[in-house]
């Protein structure tokens, strides 16, 4: 009886002592300020011991790793092709290559399956954007797929078929309409515009003259 | 009572007590956001306008915060009107009588796609699921939001006072990202203030939005019936997905 005792005093113990001491015991708090030009944040950290508060924060709230200094936001901004909402499918491209060492051939296969991936990644996302417009802009360092090939920054001569991002294309380009389609015409180059989804796009094609 | 079944009492007191605490924050949370969602739903007619800002991340580091203007009007059934403008879009959107319009008020084009069913709810997701079309704070829009609103993990973080009202301030999980979100105090709780915390990408970008709401708005049919603008041309619309 009294080993059994023993051991349910242990047992008590070693539970307080894991709620106690568990290591996730950080919750992070928002406060919106500057309302009438959108919200940015102080953010503030606040740290309990209790076991309450640090079961919240371990699943709910905002953890730690989420909190960035103020003076984190507003770098400088850099143009390059990729974003950051890409780089979780940086895994895949690796297990890719792996794969891929023995052909070329496999090597251009895998690139595909990287760009499908791409846009599962994307859908992931879009559980929040679906209802809040959550995640980020993808601003003008690149501007993602369509159908699995890259929507491409406006250059002179772009092959038949390419996809062109809207906001790239030159404001010098007219607009033109043949047979009831509209184009944008520059240097004889024939674009023609639709939305993919919700984003406008551009498509080189031939001449409709 | 020895004194070893004192201290296992005292422990399990302790660890119920606890967890009954815990329980009951995420049950008020639950119940403060559904019950804004709920509010949000009942109303027949309503406004709002919005101020979002998103970032562009790159490496993990924010390079730039974009900021748009945002102006939702909602009649249900079946009309809805939003109008975004910003530094990177301004573009309006309708829906009505069956018809969901967009316009790049910018390069003069717009689309149009003939929804199967009329009601909002249902547009927006014949819109979504078909073609990858996200409407901008649809959350406030949907009228059943409170039936579809999931989440892994909910927080209540008490009251905060924002300019002298009162706000419930909550936080919720659900895949790829954390929300936190101010809702008004009392009988009509609506949405005033939000953060989305995407944790899929590396720096955590956010969008944030601060939101005035208009809850007996004077709305003509005419602010959901799409006129073409002189020299507009109608272009394709395609799937995203």
């Amino acid at each position: 009886m009294k080993k059994q005792n023993k051991m349910l005093v242990k047992f008590a113990v070693v539970t307080m002592m894991i709620g106690f001491f568990s290591p996730s015991l950080t919750i992070q708090t928002l406060t919106p300020q500057n309302m009438n030009n959108g919200v940015t944040h102080t953010e503030k950290e606040i740290t309990f011991t209790l076991l309450q508060r640090a079961e919240a924060r371990r699943g709910g709230g905002a953890r730690r790793g989420s909190a960035r200094p103020a003076a984190r936001r507003g770098g400088t901004r850099r143009a390059k092709p990729r974003s950051a909402a890409r780089r979780p499918a940086n895994k895949n491209i690796k297990r890719n290559k792996n794969i891929s060492r023995n052909k070329n051939i496999n090597r251009n296969k895998n690139i595909n399956r990287n760009v499908n991936r791409n846009v599962n990644v994307n859908r992931n996302v879009n559980v929040n954007n679906r209802y809040y417009g959550g995640g980020h802009y993808h601003g003008h360092h690149h501007h993602g797929y369509y159908h699995g090939h890259p929507i491409l920054t406006f250059t002179a001569g772009m092959a038949i078929g390419s996809i062109i991002a809207s906001s790239s294309m030159p404001s010098s380009c007219t607009t033109v309409s043949v047979g009831g389609v509209a184009y944008r015409r520059c240097n004889n180059e024939y674009y023609q515009p639709f939305y993919e989804g919700d984003t406008l796009v551009y498509k080189r094609v031939s001449s409709p003259y | 009572m020895t004194f070893q079944k004192k201290i296992l009492c005292i422990a399990g007191m302790g660890l119920v007590l606890n967890s009954t605490l815990l329980i009951a924050a995420e049950q008020s949370a639950t119940s403060i956001l559904k019950h804004a969602y709920q509010y949000i739903g009942s109303l027949d007619k309503y406004a709002f306008s919005a101020v979002v800002i998103n970032d562009d991340m790159k490496d993990g580091k924010l390079l730039k915060q974009y900021k748009k203007h945002v102006s939702v009007k909602v009649d249900r059934p079946d009309d809805l009107r939003v109008d975004i403008k910003g530094e990177t879009k301004d573009r309006s959107t309708y829906l009505h009588d069956g018809i969901f319009t967009m316009i790049d008020h910018r390069f003069n084009y717009y689309g149009q796609i003939k929804l199967p069913k009329k009601s909002i709810n249902a547009a927006l997701d014949y819109i979504f699921n078909k073609y990858g079309i996200k409407a901008p704070l649809a959350a406030l829009i949907y009228s059943d939001m409170n039936k579809r609103t999931k989440f892994t993990k909910i927080t209540y973080f008490g009251k905060r006072t924002i300019k002298g009202a009162e706000y419930d301030y909550i936080a919720f999980r659900n895949k790829g990202g954390v929300i936190h979100a101010w809702i008004t105090h009392g009988e009509k709780p609506l949405v005033k203030y939000f953060t989305i915390i995407d944790t899929t990408v590396k720096g955590n970008p956010r969008t944030t939005a601060s939101i005035n709401w208009d809850t007996d708005p004077k709305l003509s049919e005419k602010d959901f019936i799409f006129t073409a603008p002189k020299g507009a041309s109608k272009i394709s619309v395609e799937s995203a997905n």
